[in-house]
């Protein structure tokens, strides 16, 4: 009765609801290839970085900068302020028709600059703030003007500004207000062209020629309170003064071998130099005070032991070819002759810990005050790699974390066994096995990878002849399918290993072809 | 993780599942009560008032327990494939029926004066079918997997998987002496989903390093966002047709013969795919993601494009013997068929005692249809006016372990 009144509930249910209340699920096992892809040297190392030769040979061509020196380490220009008070020079009160000016004078202000002796400057942004307080009591015009300037269109900074009267001999009328410079350019040679960091400028007041006659005395005044604030320069010349800084320690990433754990990498040649390009018109030197090979899983770190280092390089002016300068170029070279840079490059590191410091105009103002700067070119000092892909792997052990972006959901399979199905052309060995991760990224578990991806057949150069299959198999059980379900990022591992002599040579048109098989159980599942 | 081959018994199961979540057809009664034969006394009766409704589900090889989990959810476990399994022949057959039904007939009144004999009627409908017919390679790839076939190839096709629903709206006349009817219909199409695998050979290459499939098929989907009661996705006609035989001891009856246009947001396919896959190739093996693999994975599927289509209606024949009331014991028989929606044809054959003026019971043995072999019961009553019933046509199904299929339907009727 029970299995009638079951049915009927069934009937009833699939008559006026046929709603699911939990998922239909049953299991399969499926064969099936689910990936396949071939892997070059393209695939393994960034093109960045990738530098191929004439006979297909592939080189690494890795740099990175130390940290760049920055523009406000040379000058900067402080706000400068200028505050006058005019006054009325009548003892008792006159009538002075519209349009009638009363004040008119020229002056010069100076930056203060330090040593720098500046003849010129374009402006990359800065201000004129000014305020102004009358107690005439009558409209104002103020016009303030900067000789000897010019913005891109050729035109002088000139500005005016029309100010209401006051409201009583005592309640003044102010007016506030800001102009930007910019883009200007600034000739700070004064009024006769000879002085430096200086610039002439003129302020005049008159009537409002449309206004009525005004009638003042020397109870009326006019104070006006200039500041060119936050003056950034673009390009200065002249004499730009000495100065010295220095730059670090500073620890910068280098990801060459930034995936390899362990092994040895015996490199056959490489060529290692610091370049350094002096863009400033100006005699400078630069001293590398350390240069620090960091291997942070292994905790080793190898100085660079090389003449340059805490020793003065002198650098010679950047050329200014109309607005492109061609720097000074320095090369220091590091060989295993005359350094230790072999053991540097071969701890693998994966950071580098620079320090230098910079000397601008360290004999003073040789150049007779013809220097020049453009603060977005100053000083570079890049560190390059040439790595020819020649050399003998042992155990050398890279690891990459991939996210497979799977969950339970996204991934119903049980267990599987992964048949791995190589055909290498690459003249190496490879060893592959899988970590597993917990969320925090830890390895937890992994997942062996039984076979070798063998290498392939090779000449008595080392020189791939033809590819060799192999087939390699990893079991996942549930426990492990279930890590890897909660946290899809694995680690891969491969382990390389070529022939001991002579050298390997990659060549771009190496590959290894990869198909992935998979006999799985897995569970479907539907809503 | 998932490869061509998970993905092909992932869309099977999917089309099998889908079809069978929702579902129709028209009463598989052997009950010739349901048809108003010789009950109604027009003469002194003016309207009529009929409500049925019927649901069914059997299969050739799923049991019953297999059949409510793929309905209502739940673990199918290998016990229930293993009975499927052993029971699953070269062709099988699964079909879910559930509708309802609603009749006014006046008998006071008939639309066409041409026509004195006859009463109108309207009347309403509601049909949702399910059905499937599967090579036992099908059935067993979508609940095994394709690894028993390596080396091998498994013969999916000539296989078909159709899933119906759709409403009628009805105005017929009938003969006064109800020997004859007929109505015109107006459809409204709410779902049709129909896969006709003509040829689909999966081979298994040894080692699973390779899949060949050799597709064959059509695909026919109407709208599957919007499937609703009402939802008007496709719209068509239907006629039915009922006549009284042989001094009305035999009715023939033909129900839903139309078709319906489908136009809303249709898909549709009828390709012909010889596909050997390896694989699927990504650029960078440490660069790539399981939904960039499964794209590319279903990419190589059957591409469906937007094309209207037409579907006939799942069109139901029937020939029964009608019963005498005034006999207490006597036999029925009839046979059934239903086009377009993988049903084998169907007949039953019983006897129906009258237990009394108001009871009467009836059994009787079935076979064709979806379910097999059955055994069905039904009781009946009446009193003054009023006259209802109640059957079941597998009742087997229902009360063995061995059960293949559920049925129930229920009718009554008032006249006044």
């Amino acid at each position: 009765m029970n299995k009638l009144r079951f049915s009927i509930f069934i009937l009833f249910i699939l008559l006026f609801a046929c709603k699911r209340e939990e998922a239909t699920r049953w299991n399969v096992d499926i064969l099936s290839p689910v990936v396949k892809t071939t892997l070059t040297i393209d695939d393994l190392v960034a093109d960045s970085i990738l530098s191929i030769n004439s006979d297909n040979s592939v080189d690494l061509d890795y740099s990175f900068s130390f940290a760049p020196i920055q523009d406000e380490l040379f000058f900067s220009i402080p706000d400068t302020a200028v505050r006058v008070r005019y006054g009325f020079p009548f003892a008792s009160a006159i009538q002075l028709p519209a349009g009638s000016q009363f004040v008119n004078d020229p002056s010069e202000e100076s930056f203060d600059l330090g040593d720098a002796r500046i003849e010129k400057m374009v402006v990359e942004s800065g201000e004129l703030q000014y305020t102004i307080t009358s107690f005439v009591q009558a409209r104002t015009i103020y016009t303030y003007t900067i000789f000897k300037t010019s913005n891109p269109n050729g035109v002088r900074f000139s500005r005016t500004i029309s100010v209401p009267a006051a409201s009583s001999s005592s309640v003044p009328a102010v007016k506030t207000g800001k102009f930007n410079f910019d883009g200007y350019t600034f000739d700070l040679t004064g009024n006769d062209g000879t002085k430096f960091n200086t610039f002439e400028s003129e302020v005049t007041v008159s009537t409002d020629p449309n206004g009525g006659s005004v009638t003042v005395s020397n109870m009326d005044s006019v104070f006006i309170e200039n500041r060119l604030v936050s003056l950034k320069p673009a390009y200065v010349e002249g004499y730009i003064g000495q100065s010295s800084f220095i730059e670090g320690p500073t620890v910068n990433n280098f990801s060459v071998f930034d995936q390899i754990v362990s092994g040895t990498l015996d490199i056959d040649s490489i060529d290692i130099f610091t370049e350094i390009k002096n863009y400033v018109g100006a005699e400078a030197r630069i001293k590398i005070k350390q240069l620090i090979s960091n291997n942070s899983r292994t905790g080793n770190n190898v100085p660079l032991m090389h003449s340059s280092i805490n020793n003065w390089i002198n650098l010679n002016r950047g050329i200014d070819n109309n607005g492109i300068v061609n720097p000074s170029i320095n090369r220091v070279f590091y060989t295993k002759a005359n350094s230790n840079i072999d053991r540097v490059i071969e701890n693998l590191s994966d950071k580098m810990t620079t320090e230098l410091e910079a000397e601008v105009n360290p004999l003073g103002n040789i150049g007779s005050g013809n220097d020049f700067l453009y603060f977005d070119q100053i000083i570079e000092a890049d560190f390059h790699i040439r790595l020819p892909l020649k050399f003998i792997a042992k155990d050398l052990k890279l690891r990459q974390k991939i996210d497979l972006n799977i969950n339970e959901d996204s991934n119903p399979v049980n267990n599987a066994l992964v048949t791995i199905y190589a055909e290498n052309g690459f003249p190496f060995d490879a060893d592959i096995q899988l970590f597993l991760l917990n969320s925090s990224g830890s390895i937890i578990d992994s997942v062996m990878v039984e076979g070798l991806i063998r290498s392939a057949n090779t000449d008595a150069l080392n020189v791939v002849t033809n590819p060799v299959n192999s087939v390699l198999e990893a079991l996942i059980p549930a426990n492990k399918m279930n890590i890897i379900n909660n946290n899809s990022e694995v680690i891969l591992q491969i382990i390389f290993n070529t022939n001991d002599a002579p050298h390997t040579t990659i060549y771009r048109d190496n590959y290894m072809k990869l198909k992935l098989v998979t006999d799985m159980n897995m569970e479907i599942k539907y809503n | 993780m998932k490869g061509f081959g998970s993905i092909v018994i992932c869309i099977l199961s999917m089309i099998f599942i889908f079809g069978i979540e929702t579902g129709y057809a028209q009463s598989d009664s052997t009950a010739g009560d349901s048809t108003n034969v010789l009950l109604i006394d027009s003469n002194k009766d003016n309207y009529q008032v009929l409500a049925a409704f019927s649901a069914n589900y059997g299969s050739t090889n799923l049991s019953n327990e297999f059949m409510e989990k793929l309905l209502f959810g739940g673990q199918i476990t290998e016990r229930l494939k293993e009975l499927a399994i052993d029971k699953t022949n070269n062709r099988n057959r699964f079909g879910l029926e559930v509708n309802y039904e609603g009749q006014f007939v006046d008998m006071t009144d008939t639309l066409v004066k041409k026509l004195p004999d006859y009463h109108y009627y309207i009347g309403f409908g509601s049909y949702n079918n399910v059905s499937a017919s599967y090579t036992r390679d099908l059935f067993s790839t979508i609940f095994y997997g394709n690894k028993q076939f390596e080396d091998q190839t498994a013969k999916l096709g000539r296989s078909n998987l159709t899933s119906y629903k759709f409403e009628k709206l009805t105005i017929g006349l009938m003969k006064k002496d109800w020997s004859q009817s007929i109505g015109l219909s107006l459809i409204i199409g709410d779902r049709f989903n129909s896969y006709n695998f003509r040829q689909a050979d999966l081979y298994t290459a040894p080692q699973g390093t390779e899949l060949n499939m050799q597709y064959n098929g059509k695909i026919r989907l109407s709208d599957n966002n919007s499937r609703n009661f009402m939802s008007f996705n496709g719209a068509g006609v239907g006629l039915d047709y009922s006549r009284l035989l042989f001094k009305r001891r035999f009715t023939f009856s033909v129900t839903n013969f139309g078709l319906i246009f489908w136009a809303r947001n249709t898909r549709f396919s009828n390709t012909e795919i010889n596909y050997d896959f390896d694989g699927v190739e990504i650029d960078n093996i440490f660069q790539t993601s399981n939904e960039e693999i499964l794209n590319q994975a279903e990419s190589i599927l059957p591409e469906l494009s937007d094309r209207n289509f037409v579907s006939m209606l799942p069109t139901i024949i029937r020939f029964d013997k009608n019963f005498d009331k005034s006999i207490q014991f006597q036999s029925i028989y009839g046979v059934r068929y239903k086009f377009f929606s993988n049903y084998l044809p169907s007949i039953y054959g019983g006897g129906s005692f009258q237990i009394n003026k108001s009871l009467r019971v009836q059994g009787s043995l079935a076979w064709g249809g979806y379910a097999g072999l059955r055994a069905g019961v039904g009781a009946y009553y009446s009193y003054k006016k009023f006259r209802a019933g109640i059957e079941s046509n597998n009742i087997t199904g229902t009360f063995l372990k061995s059960g293949n299929g559920n049925s129930l339907g229920a009718y009554a009727f008032y006249t006044f």
